[in-house]
């Protein structure tokens, strides 16, 4: 499973561009109900119709939620649970006529493809984090790693040794570092 | 008469957005993924969204910079990065000042680059920060037609208004032919 930095006008145009065909969008956030949230608004400005944000209280509910809203444009919430989202289960249930983004913790991203590998399979197995817009160009890049390596006092190198060995500590900025570094696949390995 | 520095600036408008961050979720990216989405706009999506933002201003205390592409001084294709299909592209800055529901227009520069032989090469709009050598000529708000040292006195518009001229058709209507008249 590839995952993938993006901005948040970027994500929203693709969603937009997909917007016809159903299709669903899975995206890690530190705190999902705000991603949620700013995602939402982003897509509507894009799309120019309104985007509902609906809150996962209950996975098993996923399908339900998923049926009643088919024709509209959807944001949905996992926060609780969101590792046990019967993604696979459901996906029967989850075909739709609108697009439906799913934001959930980004650690729930880690096993997503062994817990859902037919689900992971069918959305292209790709994942997104939202990068701010101020760290996505080269520059703003570099100096964002460059805070992160005095913050941590590690290299890069060093990170990648201590999320291998479990050791890193279970930190929002750590994945941010594994994501700009474009070892999103370690993450697996940090959220243990 | 009032003279025409005074009837220029009295073209100038309150953007309404809650912020300059919010003017550009709703009013600037909105055009830019519709002229991307009708092939107006060559850049593609991961390009918009990495060069055209919002940052605290440079140049004014409290105000934003609404920026899009890197300044390109030399019109240098290489460093373009809203490109459009015609090999030219459009770049800009403006500086934004909010005030309470809206956003004050300060100062901006919009171009519009044609293809390398393209005659005129550019046409670009520019607003100068107030008691610029140019506010104190009547010419604070000014377009280029093609050429860096001639100004001519121009209406201050909106960015959203000058991303949509920009990124629009500027030949003659479709069931027109082209005309050149002189030489």
């Amino acid at each position: 499973m590839k995952l993938k930095s993006v901005g948040r006008f970027e994500l929203a145009a693709v969603i937009a561009l997909s917007n016809d065909t159903g299709a669903w969008m899975v995206v890690g956030a530190d705190d999902p109900r705000v991603e949620g949230e700013d995602l939402a608004r982003e897509i509507a400005a894009v799309t120019m119709t309104s985007v509902e944000v609906v809150m996962i209280d209950e996975p098993t509910q996923l399908g339900a939620l998923s049926s009643a809203t088919r024709d509209r444009t959807i944001v949905f919430v996992a926060v609780e649970g969101a590792e046990r989202l019967p993604l696979d289960e459901q996906r029967s249930v989850l075909k739709r006529d609108r697009s439906a983004t799913l934001v959930m913790p980004i650690k729930a991203l880690a096993g997503l493809a062994t817990r859902s590998p037919h689900f992971t399979s069918w959305i292209g197995s790709e994942v997104h984090v939202v990068a701010e817009d101020r760290f996505l160009d080269q520059e703003s890049r570099n100096s964002r790693l460059a805070a992160l390596r005095t913050k941590y006092g590690m290299s890069d190198h060093e990170l990648i040794a201590s999320t291998t060995a479990g050791r890193a500590p279970e930190d929002p900025e750590i994945a941010e570092w594994l994501v700009l570094i474009e070892r999103g696949d370690l993450l697996q390995k940090s959220a243990r | 008469m009032i003279p025409l520095a005074e009837r220029i600036a009295a073209t100038s408008v309150a953007i309404e957005a809650r912020s300059a961050g919010d003017y550009l979720q709703r009013e600037i990216r909105p055009r830019l993924f519709k002229a991307f989405d009708e092939e107006r706009l060559d850049a593609d999506l991961h390009e918009i969204s990495r060069s055209v933002r919002v940052t605290r201003s440079e140049r004014v205390t409290d105000a934003f910079d609404l920026v899009g592409g890197r300044r390109n001084f030399d019109r240098d294709p290489a460093l373009a990065d809203l490109r459009m299909p015609d090999g030219g592209w459009i770049t800009f800055s403006a500086v934004l000042r909010p005030n309470r529901e809206t956003l004050e227009i300060l100062a901006y520069t919009f171009e519009r680059v044609f293809r390398s032989d393209a005659q005129p090469r550019f046409v670009r709009f520019d607003y100068n920060v107030p008691d610029h050598d140019n506010d104190k000529r009547g010419l604070r708000s000014h377009v280029h037609p093609g050429n860096d040292d001639m100004q001519l006195p121009s209406p201050i518009l909106a960015p959203h208004e000058l991303i949509e001229l920009l990124l629009g058709e500027m030949g003659p209507a479709a069931d027109r032919a082209p005309r050149t008249k002189g030489r």
